[in-house]
C-alpha cells in the first residue's frame, strides 16, 4: 500500500507537467499562439494545486498531512528559540524522570507479582506473644506446631518451614561462610524450583541445592561437582544440584537465630522436620510459608490452625510456644512497611511533577504573549481556532516527547544508582526495571504533561482578539496584565508545593539526626565489627567456644592500632526475666529481655557508659549480671538493683535455675539495629554464659579499615575452618541498618531539592520577564526622581509577595500532610517547629536571591537609555 | 477524457484535472495498474490498463448502473 502510493504520488507532478504540455502542443496544432495555448490548456486542467492536494488525499488523509505539518512547524520552533526549549525540555525530564523512577520502583515491589506460583495464595504463620513488646524475629512456628499444619491442614495446600542462617560450606577454594534457607520438603514445589543442573533431592534425603550465582563463583560453574559430596558444617551432604540463574524464591529474612545482613540465598539445604517427642519444649523453631487451597480466606485458614493448636497443645504438654497465631498475606509481610513509604514517595514524586507542569505552563504563558502577533496572522488568514489550537498541542506533545525521552533516561540512571547504593532498602527493589508497563506509564505521563501545561497558554491565545494583535505596533507586544496575573498566581502555587516537600525533607532529616545522635562516648567510626559463628563440631562445648573467643580477644589486642577489643553475642537471644526476690510467677508471664553474652573489653571497644556499679572483668569467679538503663527502670524502679539477684535459667527445669547477681549498670545503647526500640537487656560474660555467634568489635587509633587485613590475618590463623565474615566499621554497620530509612530520605531530600529549584527558576522567570517589560516605566520613574533603592524596593515588594504568599498556602498545607509522614518519623513531631522554621526561612532566602538578580537590573536601568529606546 | 466528450455528446464535460485523483483512486483500489512507457510521438507517457479485479468491479458497476438507469427510465416513462 505504502509503496504503491509512493509510486503513484512520485509521478504525479511529472505526470501533470507532461500532461498540459500535450495540451498546449495540441492547441498550438490548433494554431494558437503560444502564450493562448498555454492559458487554454491549464485553463481546461483546473487548479493544479488543488487536483494535486485532491490527489494526494485519496492516500493520506488530510488530518494525518495536517499533523505532519504541524509536527514539522513545532520542531522549527524548538530550533528557534533553543533556550526555552531546553529548559522545557530538562524540567519536563527532571519531573518525568523522577516520577518514573519512582513509579518503576512502585511496579517492582507493588505491582509485580511474586515470583511464586499463585503467589495470592501464599500466606505467612507466625506465633507470638501479645503481653510483650512484638519482636518480629522470634515470630516463629514450633516444630510441633509445625507438623500438624503440614500433616493434618485441610486449608493448607503445601506448608514450607524453613530458616536462613550463615553456614560453613567447603567450596574449590577453602571454607566460604554463605547463606543458607534450610528448607523442608515442600519448598521446592511452593517456589517452583526447576533445577538446571542435577535433580531434587530426594524425600528425607541430606542434599543441598546451590544457586547459579554461587555456583559460578565457588565452582567455576565446573558441573563435574553435582552429585558429590560437600562439607556443610563438617557433615558430608550430597550436592544435589544447581539451581537456574533466574530462581530468586523471595523469602523475607528476619533476623533469624543469627542477626544475619540481607542479601541473596546462595544454597538451599533440604530438611526433613520429623514429628517431634511428646516432651518436646518447642526449642526448634522455623520461619513457616504455606499455600493455601483456592478461595478460602485468611480468618478461615486461620481458625482451622487455631483448633490443630489446641490438639498440639494437649499432645505436647511440655510446649513452650507463644500463645497466639498469626497468618498475613505474603505480599504484606514481603513488603511490609515499604508500601507506605513508597506510596509516600510516589505521593511526593506528583508533587514534583506537578510543580515542574506549572514552571512549564507559566513559561509557555509569557511565550504565549510574545507568539500573539504570530497566531494573530495564522487567524487572519484563514486559520481556524481549532487548527491554531491542535497546532499547540502538538508543539507541547513534541515537546512533551523530548522531555519523555530524556525522562526515561533519568529514570533508568535513578533506578540503577538506588539499587547500586541501598539494594536491599526496600525489599525487591533489585528486581526493578523499565518494563512496559513503566514505558506504558511514562508515555501517558508525557502526555498528560503536554495537555496539563498546554490548557493555561491556549486558553490565553483562545480569548485573544485578532485584531487588537494586529493592531498593536510595538516591536514587542506586551503580554496583557491578566497573563502575568495568571503567571504570579502559578509561581504562588509551585513555591506552596515545593514549601510542603521540603517541610517532609526537613523532618525526615530531623529524624535522621535524632536516630544518630549518638551517647556520648559511643564513637562507631573507629570501631571495626565482623561476625564469627564458632559452627560445627569441633565447637560443640561451651569450653571449646571459650577457648577460641579467649583466643580471639587476645590475638585481636595484640594487632598494632588496635586499643581494644570485646565480643557481644549478635543473636536475638531473649530469656524470661526472674528476680529471686519477686512474687512466683508462671513461665509465660515473666517478662523477656535481651540476653547478650559479652567479655570484659566490650564497653571499651564500643564506647558504652557504665552508669553505676562495675562492668564485669575476665576472670569473674561466678557469674554477674551487668543490666542497662531500660531494665532498672523497667523493673527496678525506685530501688537500687545493684546486689539484686536475677535467676539464670539452667537446662529446661526451673528449679535449676542460678541466682546471679546484678553487679552494674550500662547506659542504653543501641549497637545493631538504629532504629530498634530500647529493649531492656542483661549482660554476662562468656566465660559463664553459652557463647554461640559473636560479633567482635575491635577499637583502633585510626581508620578501622587500615587494621581490617591484619587482624583477618590473625585471627584466621587461629582456625582456618571458622569463617569470619561482614567485616565492616561499625559507622556503616549501622548505617545499613536504616537503609530503608536512608533510602526515603535521600529521595525525599532530592524530590524537595528539585521543587525548590523548580520553584526559583518560576519566580526568577516571573520577576525578570515583568521588570523587562517594566524597563520604559522604571526609566519614567527615575527621570522623575525616583532613587535606585526605591526601584529594588519596589521590584523586590513584587517577589516578597509571592513569596510570602506561597509559603503561607505551604505552611497550612504542610500542617495537613505532614501527619502522613507520622511512621517514617524518629522521636519528631510531624508539626515539629523548628524543622518548618528552618525549611521556610531556607524558602525564603532562596526566593529573595532569585527575586533579587532581577530587582538589581531593574535598579541600574539607566533612564536615558530606557527612555530612547522604544 | 476527450472521449468521455465525444461520445456524450459534449453533455458530459470534465476538468481535465479531475482525472488524476480519480485514477488514483482505481490504483488505490488495485481496479488498476499503470506502466511507463513511450507515446508515438516519443513523449512520455504513461499506459493504464484494468487488472482482472478492475475488470470484475467494472462489470458489477455496469450492471448496477444498468440497473438503476432502466429502474429511473421506467419510473420517468410518461405511463
Amino acid at each position: 500500500m505504502i509503496w504503491r502510493r509512493r509510486q503513484a504520488l512520485d509521478d504525479l507532478d511529472e505526470d501533470i507537467r507532461e500532461h498540459l504540455a500535450r495540451e498546449t502542443e495540441e492547441n498550438l496544432a490548433r494554431g494558437m499562439s503560444s502564450e493562448e495555448a498555454n492559458a487554454a490548456a491549464r485553463r481546461a486542467f483546473g487548479s493544479v494545486t488543488r487536483i494535486k492536494e485532491d490527489t494526494r488525499a485519496v492516500w493520506v488523509p488530510i488530518w494525518a498531512d495536517q499533523l505532519a505539518q504541524d509536527v514539522r512547524y513545532a520542531l522549527r520552533l524548538v530550533r528557534r528559540s533553543p533556550g526555552f526549549s531546553c529548559v522545557v525540555i530538562a524540567t519536563l525530564a527532571l519531573g518525568i524522570g523522577l516520577t518514573t523512577a519512582v513509579f518503576s520502583v512502585v511496579n517492582a515491589v507493588l505491582l509485580r507479582p511474586l515470583a511464586y506460583r499463585d503467589g495470592d495464595r501464599l500466606v505467612w504463620i507466625v506465633t507470638y506473644d501479645d503481653r510483650v513488646a512484638p519482636i518480629k524475629s522470634i515470630e516463629v512456628v514450633s516444630a510441633p506446631d509445625f507438623v500438624a499444619f503440614h500433616d493434618r491442614s485441610s486449608t493448607l495446600e503445601r506448608a514450607v518451614a524453613f530458616y536462613v542462617g550463615m553456614e560453613r560450606v567447603t567450596a574449590k577454594d577453602g571454607v566460604a561462610a554463605i547463606r543458607v534457607a534450610t528448607v523442608s520438603s515442600d519448598f521446592w514445589d511452593l517456589a517452583g524450583a526447576t533445577p538446571a543442573l542435577g535433580r531434587l533431592p530426594a524425600s528425607g534425603e541430606d542434599a543441598i541445592l546451590l544457586s547459579h550465582a554461587f555456583f559460578e563463583s565457588a565452582f567455576n560453574g565446573d558441573a563435574s561437582v553435582v552429585g558429590r559430596m560437600v562439607m556443610v558444617n563438617d557433615r558430608q551432604v550430597l550436592l544435589a544440584g544447581v539451581l537456574p540463574r533466574t530462581f530468586h524464591p523471595q523469602l523475607p529474612a528476619p533476623a533469624a537465630v543469627s542477626q544475619l545482613p540481607p542479601g541473596e540465598v546462595e544454597a538451599y539445604h533440604a530438611t526433613t522436620i520429623q514429628p517431634p517427642a511428646p516432651t518436646d519444649l518447642g526449642v526448634r523453631v522455623f520461619y513457616v510459608i504455606a499455600r493455601t487451597k483456592p478461595g478460602l480466606s485468611v480468618a478461615h485458614v486461620k481458625s482451622e490452625l487455631e483448633t490443630l493448636r489446641a490438639d498440639v497443645r494437649r499432645t505436647y504438654p511440655k510446649l513452650a510456644s507463644a500463645p497466639r497465631l498469626r497468618v498475613t498475606p505474603f505480599t504484606d509481610v514481603l513488603v511490609g512497611q515499604a508500601r507506605r513509604s513508597l506510596l509516600i514517595l510516589f505521593g511526593c514524586v506528583l508533587v514534583v511533577l506537578t510543580i515542574a507542569c506549572v514552571n512549564i505552563a507559566s513559561l509557555q504563558l509569557a511565550r504565549a504573549s510574545a507568539r500573539r502577533k504570530e497566531v494573530a496572522v495564522r487567524a487572519a488568514i484563514g486559520a481556524g481556532r481549532g487548527r491554531v489550537l491542535r497546532q499547540l498541542v502538538v508543539e507541547n506533545l513534541v515537546l512533551a516527547s523530548a522531555g519523555g525521552i530524556a525522562g526515561l533516561l533519568v529514570a533508568r540512571a535513578a533506578v540503577s544508582s538506588m539499587i547500586r547504593l541501598l539494594p536491599y532498602a526496600i525489599p525487591r527493589l533489585t528486581e526493578t526495571t523499565i518494563d512496559s508497563r513503566v514505558l506504558t506509564f511514562a508515555s501517558l505521563t508525557s502526555i498528560l504533561t503536554a495537555f496539563v501545561c498546554g490548557i493555561a497558554p491556549a486558553a490565553a491565545l483562545w480569548r485573544m482578539n485578532v485584531q487588537d494583535a494586529l493592531k498593536d505596533g510595538t516591536r514587542m507586544t506586551t503580554a496583557p496584565p491578566r497573563a502575568l496575573r495568571a503567571r504570579r498566581a502559578l509561581v504562588t502555587i509551585e513555591l506552596a508545593l515545593a514549601s510542603v516537600l521540603v517541610v517532609a525533607a526537613m523532618l525526615l532529616v530531623k529524624s535522621l539526626w535524632r536516630i544518630m545522635a549518638y551517647p556520648p562516648g559511643f564513637d562507631p567510626e573507629h570501631v571495626l565489627t565482623l561476625k564469627i559463628q564458632m559452627s560445627g563440631q569441633a565447637y560443640r562445648t561451651p569450653e571449646r567456644k571459650r577457648t577460641y573467643l579467649d583466643e580471639v580477644l587476645q590475638k585481636a589486642r595484640a594487632v598494632p592500632g588496635v586499643l581494644a577489643a570485646g565480643v557481644a553475642s549478635d543473636a536475638d537471644a531473649r530469656i524470661r526475666l526472674v528476680r529471686q526476690d519477686g512474687p512466683p510467677m508462671s513461665l509465660l508471664d515473666r517478662p523477656i529481655v535481651r540476653l547478650n553474652v559479652t567479655s570484659a573489653g566490650y564497653p571499651t571497644a564500643v564506647g558504652m557508659r557504665v552508669v553505676g556499679g562495675r562492668w564485669m572483668t575476665s576472670h569473674e569467679p561466678s557469674a554477674v549480671y551487668v543490666i542497662n538503663e531500660e531494665l532498672a527502670r523497667r523493673y527496678f524502679t525506685g530501688e537500687n538493683p545493684i546486689g539484686r539477684r536475677l535467676l539464670l535459667p539452667n537446662g529446661p527445669d526451673p528449679a535449676r535455675a542460678i541466682p546471679v547477681p546484678i553487679v552494674g549498670i550500662v547506659a542504653d545503647l543501641r549497637t545493631a539495629d538504629l532504629e530498634s526500640a530500647t529493649e531492656p537487656e542483661v549482660f554476662l560474660d562468656y566465660l559463664h554464659g553459652n557463647p554461640f555467634a559473636m560479633t567482635v568489635n575491635v577499637r583502633t587509633i585510626g581508620d578501622p579499615l587500615q587494621v581490617a587485613p591484619a587482624l583477618r590475618a590473625k585471627l584466621a590463623a587461629i582456625d582456618p575452618t571458622q569463617a569470619l565474615f561482614e567485616m565492616k566499621r561499625l559507622d556503616t554497620a549501622l548505617m545499613d541498618s536504616i537503609a530503608p530509612r536512608r533510602m526515603t530520605l535521600t529521595l525525599l531530600v532530592v524530590f524537595a531539592g528539585s521543587a525548590l529549584l523548580l520553584g526559583v527558576i518560576g519566580i526568577y522567570g516571573v520577576m525578570a520577564y515583568s521588570v523587562a517589560q517594566r524597563t520604559q516605566e522604571i526609566g519614567v520613574r527615575m527621570a522623575l526622581g525616583a532613587t535606585r533603592r526605591a526601584v529594588l524596593i519596589m521590584v523586590m515588594r513584587q517577589g516578597i509577595g509571592m513569596t510570602a504568599a506561597g509559603v503561607a498556602l505551604g505552611a497550612l498545607s504542610a500542617v495537613g500532610m505532614t501527619r502522613m509522614l507520622a511512621s517514617l518519623l524518629y522521636e519528631v513531631q510531624p508539626t515539629d517547629g523548628s524543622s518548618f522554621a528552618v525549611a521556610f526561612v531556607g524558602i525564603v532566602a532562596t526566593a529573595m536571591a532569585a527575586c533579587g538578580v532581577p530587582a538589581m537590573t531593574a535598579s541600574l536601568v539607566d533612564p536615558v537609555t530606557a527612555l530612547r529606546c522604544e | 477524457m476527450q472521449a468521455i466528450e465525444r461520445r456524450s455528446g459534449s453533455v458530459l464535460r470534465v476538468e481535465q484535472g479531475s482525472l488524476y485523483p480519480a485514477l488514483h483512486r482505481l490504483i488505490k483500489r488495485s481496479w488498476i495498474t499503470f506502466e511507463h512507457g513511450t507515446s508515438e510521438n516519443n513523449r512520455r507517457a504513461k499506459y493504464y490498463k484494468l487488472t482482472a479485479k478492475g475488470l470484475k468491479q467494472l462489470a458489477i458497476e455496469t450492471s448496477n448502473w444498468q440497473t438503476i438507469a432502466s429502474a429511473i427510465a421506467r419510473v420517468l416513462r410518461p405511463a
